[in-house]
């Protein structure tokens, strides 16, 4: 996937994550991996990001006798998530529209593959 | 590797960054071992799991300036680093750090005392600290907002509703069959008029000084109302009006309610439109006024039609009842158009004027009214054989055209009170 295009999903990703109650690192990290690699170290960078355009922010709770930060959604961060479902739509119409060429240009290959040798059959015949 | 040794190998690798911002990635690094290890697994594990230190560090000095969290340096520590590796040199070096700077920033990380972990106090005790300010202001707020809108209450002496949640109505459609009517509330008028559809509809206030609550017991629509403490000290929130639409009667033999009961402590009552009611309806206040206005006689109720008031005045108009029975302690009480077979009225200082009733003796089977100071006026179709007692009071009583004798069918007694009984013309 291009570098670019990770790097917006990962924010969205990681954005949705909190999107319903507010969660911690490793919970980010485990919601967040079954649908694109994430891992401490690109994690950590996204949320310094989201947390510098205001997306989001945090705070500490005391778990267990540490500290743990907890991240919470913006509503910038919520326009944010709007924002890509919408863009997203978009996309999917240029997926669908990409697609049926690319099913239109096989179906033609297919379909030119067999005329010839249709045609040679006739000439043995 | 133990925890110690990967956060300073970390921090060792992240010297482009400020000491606070390597101490935040250590912490968040920190974090994601312990929670790792509450997981189940052990530090060594936890560890493993994140691979190279060195790699995480340079994914995120990479990510962290091209987000321009970090300005460009003229030495990229990445290229440094092959550089170094394909010299073969060892870990200290090839970081550009001596091996004291490294040990140096083991010290930073791992110092005498357990890495402080701030008690809950302390996060209290912050969090305390802005909010106290903080709630000081909003009460501050709040305390001068209601100063000024009790002052505009008492110098434009009008009930003020800007607030939204203040003197509301809220309206119900009961769909389901009603056959009783029970209203207990305390402060509200209330109003009963036909809702001019088959349903039942109540509108009750919201935001006043009471709240109101709408139940059902089988048939029985009950609507309540409780002292709300809050609302009371509200200087704007009205008394608000209930009112109730009974479906309109569709024919003469179909009554509306088999009976019905309302109570209000300081409420006026108010029955309009065509309201059929087979046993008993009672209008209870003290000191509201009761009116009930037929349209045509189209109201009636076929039992009783019980009121009582005890300073309010009571005013019937265009009724029609078998049994009317009314108390009031100080309250007039005056009908016009009225069908009632049995009268029964009692007075201590209320005036009772039923001159325009119309009220005509072969339907007036029986009535006992009685007054201490107040005055009875009548005037009938009829004149019936009229038992009147009075103590002090004048009698105006137009003799009778019925040739039967002495009965206690038709009784009027005053103590001071004046009777005066005529015959409609």
């Amino acid at each position: 996937m291009d570098n670019q295009m990770k790097r917006g999903l990962l924010d969205v990703c990681v954005l949705a994550a909190i999107r319903n109650e507010e969660s911690y690192g490793y919970q980010i990290i485990k919601d967040v991996k079954p649908f694109i690699s994430i891992s401490e170290s690109t994690l950590y960078p996204i949320l310094r990001r989201l947390e510098d355009s205001g997306m989001m922010n945090e705070h500490s709770v005391e778990h267990n006798g540490r500290l743990r930060k907890y991240y919470h959604i913006t509503k910038p961060g919520i326009r944010r998530l709007e924002e890509f479902t919408e863009e997203w739509k978009e996309i999917m119409a240029i997926y669908e529209f990409v697609n049926g060429r690319m099913a239109r240009a096989a179906i033609d290959e297919r379909v030119q593959e067999r005329i010839p040798g249709k045609e040679e059959n006739y000439e043995q015949v | 590797m133990n925890r110690y040794e990967f956060l300073a190998a970390l921090s060792a690798k992240l010297s482009d960054l400020s000491p606070s911002d390597q101490r935040r990635v250590t912490d968040f690094y920190s974090e994601m071992i312990d929670d790792r290890i509450e997981e189940g697994l052990t530090e060594e594990e936890a560890i493993e799991s994140f691979g190279d230190p060195e790699t995480d560090a340079r994914e995120m000095l990479e990510e962290l300036r091209r987000s321009g969290r970090l300005e460009i340096k003229a030495d990229e520590p990445a290229e440094k680093i092959e550089e170094a590796e394909k010299n073969g040199e060892s870990a200290a070096s090839y970081t550009g750090l001596s091996e004291e700077a490294i040990n140096e920033a083991i010290k930073n990380i791992r110092p005498e005392e357990p890495v402080p972990v701030p008690s809950g106090a302390d996060v209290a005790g912050r969090t305390r600290r802005k909010l106290v300010p903080a709630l000081i202001l909003i009460f501050a707020g709040i305390g001068i907002a209601i100063i000024l809108t009790m002052l505009a209450v008492r110098v434009t002496g009008m009930t003020l509703s800007f607030f939204p949640w203040i003197n509301r109505t809220d309206n119900h459609t009961i769909d389901r069959k009603i056959s009783s009517l029970k209203v207990e509330v305390s402060s509200a008028d209330v109003f009963v008029t036909d809702s001019g559809s088959d349903m039942v509809t109540v509108k009750v206030p919201r935001g006043a000084k009471s709240r109101y609550t709408i139940s059902f017991e089988g048939e029985t629509l009950i609507i309540r109302s409780s002292y709300s403490p809050v609302m009371h000290l509200l200087p704007f929130a009205g008394s608000g009006n209930v009112e109730i639409g009974l479906p309109a009667k569709a024919s003469a033999a179909s009554y509306v309610l088999d009976s019905g009961s309302i109570e209000t402590s300081s409420g006026d009552i108010s029955v309009s439109g065509e309201i059929l009611v087979k046993d008993t309806l009672s209008l209870w206040t003290s000191s509201g006024d009761i009116r009930i206005a037929g349209d045509n006689l189209a109201s009636a109720v076929s039992g009783k039609l019980s009121i009582r008031t005890s300073s309010g005045d009571v005013r019937l108009d265009d009724i029609m009842a078998k049994n009317l029975e009314i108390r009031t302690s100080s309250g007039d009480v005056s009908s016009s158009e009225s069908r009632v077979s049995d009268l029964d009225i009692s007075t201590s200082s209320g005036e009772i004027d039923f001159s325009e009733a119309k009220l005509a003796s072969p339907g007036l089977e029986r009535f006992v009214i009685k007054s201490t100071s107040g005055d009875v006026k009548m005037e009938l179709m009829k004149i019936p054989y009229i038992q009147t007692n009075t103590i002090s009071g004048d009698e105006r009583v137009e003799p009778s055209s019925a040739s039967e004798g002495a009965s206690d069918r038709y009784v009027i007694s005053t103590t001071s009170g004046d009777i005066t009984v005529r015959s409609r013309k």
